[in-house]
This record gives structure tokens, sequence and C-alpha cells, in this order.
């Protein structure tokens, strides 16, 4: 792998001689205004379909091991409700 | 009518005119599937029972009286890149196995709307990242042509479904070349269209600024038909764009009438001397051929063409890094067992989930974007897409499309390039400025080469331009019959 991305980072170094001096950069492949939709609130995924693939969860919530210490002073905990 | 003879467009016109029963050509699709596909490799989920469901709600709506969408009853297969709802979607990625999406692609809204049967999804290269659907993390897809050789890629299932007569068309999406290239490795015809004329809501984004969207069909007005279903503004995209959709299928039936008053483009740097002579030979005869159609052939010249690759490098890798941070084992998709704290539920997931290629580029992609070598990388890259996107504008001024191969090579063995990633990434060289450009481009056949393997032609229009695309190929087709011709193996 180390070596597979050194190579690639060789030929693209290639880039280094083409004059860009004074080229706007292209952030887009057309020419492209955001477009704002009117602020109104229409019909979002119900929180069980949006959780149906979810490898964990509970009630209305993504579960993922413990983030902060516990009450207790005890660590991280996969088993934490 | 039987298949594989029957074009897409024949079979929609049989279904709408009450001569054949949808339920009757998915049967046929379905059968040639579980027949020919164990030695394939094209779908990675075959839905059968919704395949004979959708079509029988076809047969329904007809003996209702009701008036069938434009592709009624032709049976499609869908890349496992665009989310079909209830549908299992992985993009070839074991980080993604097991997710069924809770909404639709608009793509495949449009398609379904339009009467079309869905018979299952495609197999590609995890991530749409390869050229020959090697990266797949559950199997290989064979060459309908010889099973010894690749299909091409990203979109290889797709293409080799097309090719094989295991769909009447298909869905794939070109960053680089991942629907022209397998199109002209299969012998099909592949269209990449203008960025933002076919909606990418719902399909899992690799690179944004160069995700295109496309069809695949047996003929060019096979291929012009699903476009026209697909293109078209959706509020779900906010960089689609707001403009009708053009007459394709007008425009590739206008292309038999001959080609007067068209002006092809023919780029020097797309005939470099490492090119392959047959595939020179073929591409040569074609444009000579589009000629006698009625076309002048002018020279052009891309002269920053050398730098497309490390260009499109650059750019796709930053894009996909930020794109791919999304899976984290937390929403959807793999998650690690047995993870004790949060950083180690990401990295040991990312670790087993992603293969070896999304790893380089989510790899490539942090480098190329870190404080102080941003500029150098990522925004020099940004600068050369502008001068290779003026380079087509130039070009566009002294021609109406520009005529190229669409693959410096054949279809290539199984393993040949995926020991060097960057020999992979050259399959692309002559396909990757249009997706900077963001201009639309098509492939089809045009010849074999001694061990019978597909060469394909490639048409490059100006932005919008999908119509001149069209019509040339058209013409092409309309004076040649490499398109006929099918797999031997599968006939």
């Amino acid at each position: 792998m180390t070596s597979d991305l050194g190579a690639i980072l060789t030929y693209v170094d290639a880039l280094r001689e083409l004059d860009t001096a004074g080229v706007e950069a292209m952030t887009h492949a057309v020419p492209f205004d955001c477009p704002l939709r009117e602020d109104r609130v229409e019909p979002s995924l119900p929180v069980d379909e949006a959780l149906a693939n979810a490898p964990r969860r509970e009630a209305s919530f993504f579960q993922v091991p413990r983030i902060v210490p516990g009450p207790g002073g005890g660590g991280a905990s996969e088993d934490e409700p | 009518m039987t298949v594989p003879g029957a074009t897409a467009v024949e079979i929609a016109d049989a279904v709408r005119a009450g001569k054949l029963r949808a339920r009757e050509v998915t049967e046929q699709y379905l059968e040639r599937v579980a027949r020919l596909d164990g030695a394939l490799g094209c779908y990675l989920l075959v839905d059968a029972d919704g395949a004979r469901r959708r079509a029988d709600d076809i047969d329904a709506q007809k003996k209702a009286g009701r008036d069938l969408g434009p592709l009624a009853g032709v049976p499609l297969g869908i890349k496992d890149i665009f989310c079909t709802k209830g549908l299992e979607t992985t993009c070839a990625s074991k980080i993604l196995r097991g997710f069924v999406p809770p909404y639709e692609s608009t793509v495949t809204a449009r398609l379904a709307a339009a009467g079309s049967v869905t018979l299952g999804k495609l197999n590609m290269d995890e991530f749409a990242m390869g050229s020959s659907t090697e990266n797949s993390a559950f199997k290989p897809t064979r060459n309908p042509w010889s099973t010894a050789h690749v299909p091409g890629g990203s979109s290889g299932g797709s293409a080799a479904a097309v090719a094989a007569g295991l769909c009447a068309g298909a869905t794939g999406t070109d960053t680089g070349g991942s629907i022209r290239q397998p199109a002209a490795l299969c012998g099909i015809v592949g269209m990449k269209p203008t960025y933002g004329r076919v909606s990418r809501y719902g399909v899992v984004a690799f690179a944004s600024s160069l995700d295109h969207p496309g069809p695949f069909g047996r003929t060019v007005e096979d291929t012009a038909a699903l476009l026209e279903v697909m293109a078209g503004v959706d509020p779900l995209d906010a960089t689609s764009i707001p403009a009708p959709v053009g007459a394709y299928r007008q425009a590739a039936r206008t292309g038999r009438e001959g080609l007067k008053g068209v002006r092809l483009g023919m780029p020097a740097e797309y005939f470099h001397p490492g090119m392959d002579a047959e595939i020179e030979a073929a591409v040569r005869a074609a444009i000579e051929e589009l000629a006698k159609a009625g076309a002048t052939v002018v020279p052009v010249s891309l002269p920053n063409s050398k730098y497309a690759i490390a260009t499109y490098y650059l750019i796709c890798t930053a894009e996909a890094s930020s794109n791919l941070a999304r899976y984290d084992g937390v929403k959807y998709g793999l998650r690690a067992a047995e993870a004790k704290s949060l950083e180690e539920l990401y990295t040991r997931t990312r670790g087993e989930g992603f293969g070896a290629e999304p790893k380089r580029r989510i790899m490539l992609g942090a480098y190329v974007l870190r404080a102080g070598y941003y500029e150098a990388y990522y925004g020099k890259a940004l600068r050369a897409r502008r001068k290779i996107a003026d380079d087509f504008a130039a070009a566009f001024s002294q021609c109406d499309a520009i005529v190229t191969p669409t693959s410096p090579v054949s279809a290539f063995k199984f393993g040949e390039r995926m020991s060097d990633p960057l020999q992979m990434y050259l399959a692309d060289i002559l396909t990757v400025a249009p997706n900077l450009a963001g201009i639309p481009a098509i492939s089809q056949p045009c010849g074999f080469t001694r061990g019978g393997l597909p060469i394909g032609l490639q048409t490059i229009g100006p932005a919008l331009g999908e119509e001149i695309c069209f019509r040339v190929a058209g013409a092409y087709e309309s004076r040649t019959d490499w398109h006929k011709r099918l797999p031997p193996e599968v006939a």
C-alpha cells in the first residue's frame, strides 16, 4: 500500500509543470448557483424507518459505545444503556 | 418475440400495443439470468418476485385500458449504487452489506414510473472505484465475449448484463469512465450525459462533482430512450439542470439520414503512439465511415489532455475521502463487533468494512486535502480542471462533436492490472476529461480485435449536447452492424 501511494503521488506531481497562474479554480462542472426552496416544513422520514438500518438502537436513538465516563468514574462500555 | 434478440424499444412498443405481455418478457429474462448468470456474475441480487409483481401490474394496467409508459415491460438491471427502497443496496462493499434503503433514487423512481421492470441489482467495483469490477467485495463479473477477461468497470455488471442479454437495458454511473469504458469492453452502448442532466439523488456518492448517472443499451436508440426517462430537473438534487430534456430518440433516428453539415473534431492527443494498433485502426475506420455519412472531419487540439488523469485522481480522491467519512458503523451497514469506545468503533468498522481501493483513495484524498498541501495538490487540480474544460470549449468553436477511441486497450485478463493501481487508473485515460469538463459522451461498438473482443468509439459533445452525440452515434450504427453481434456463449 505504501509503495502504491508513493507511485501515485509521484505520478500526480507531473501537474507541477502546468502553468495555472491566474486560472480560476473550477469547483463545479457546470455554472451553479445553489437554489433555495421555500422555507416550509415538508414530510420527512419517520423515525422507525430512519432507524431501521441501525446496527444498534435504543428508543428513537442510534446507540454507540459510551462517550463520556459514567457517574461512577467507569470507562466506556458497549453494555451501558 | 424472443430475447435477447429484441431491443428495449421493440419490447416497449409490443407491450404498449398489447402484442406482448410484460410478464412473458420478464419470465424470459429471469430464465436467462437463472441459466447464465452463475458463470458471468452480473447480478448481486435478483428480485424475481418483485419483477413478476411489477410485470403483472403493467399487464393489469394494459388490460384496464390505461396508457402505458415509454418503457412499458422493459426489464432493466440497476447498478447497485442506486438506492432502491426495500431492496438491499451495497455498492459492492462489505461496509454496506444488509443496507436496505428507506427511499428510492430519482433515477430508479423515474424508470419505474415509465413502466420498466427492475430485475435486480448489478455488480460493480466497490464504491464505483475501479475499471474492471475486480474491486467488488463480493465476486468478479466476467466479460460475456470471453470469460477470461474483465468486463471493465466500475459499472461492469451493468455492461456485461446488457451484452449477455440478461436485461434489456441498465443503469450505471460514470465518474471517470465507468459507463463508457465497460460499454466499450463489452460491445454495447453507454452514455454519460452532461453533469446535472440526470439527478444524483439516491445515488451513493463517490466524487460528487464528477459523478454522472447514465444508461446502457444494446442500441443507440435504446440508450436514448432510457436517458429521456432518466434525465430532467430534480428538486432533490441541487446540482440538477433546469433545462428541458432533449429529443434523444429523435436525434438517434435523425442520424440515420446522414451527417451532412456536421463537423467532427479529431484530437491528435487521443491517438497517441502507445495505443493498441487494432483499436486505433478500428476507430480511424469508424471516423472514415462517419465522413462517408456526410460529416466533415477536422483536426482539433486538447493540449492539456496529458494532465487529465493526475487532475482526476487528485479531485476524486479528495471528494471520496470526504464522502466516505459517513461510513462509521453508527447509522447503517457494518458495525465492527466488540468495539469498546466510539473511536475504536469507527476505526475497526472502517478497517474491516472497506476494501483496498477505497482505503487507498480515502488515504490519498485525506493527504491531498491536509493543511499545507491543500493548495499544492487539490487547489492545483481545480485550476488544471479549468484548463482542461477550456480546451473543450475552444475545440467546440471548431466542431460540433469530438470523436475518439473510448479505451486505449480492449478487455484485459483478470489480475493483469490489479497489482499496479496506477496501471488500472490509466485505463481511463481517454474517458476522464469529459467528467472533469462535465460534458456528455457516448461509447458504442465499432469493431472487434482479432481475439474477438469489442472495441469502442467515443463521441463527445458540448454541455447539454446529448442530441449531437446521439445523432452521430445513430449515424454510425445505421451504417454498420457491430451492435447486432451477440457473444457466442450466451446467444
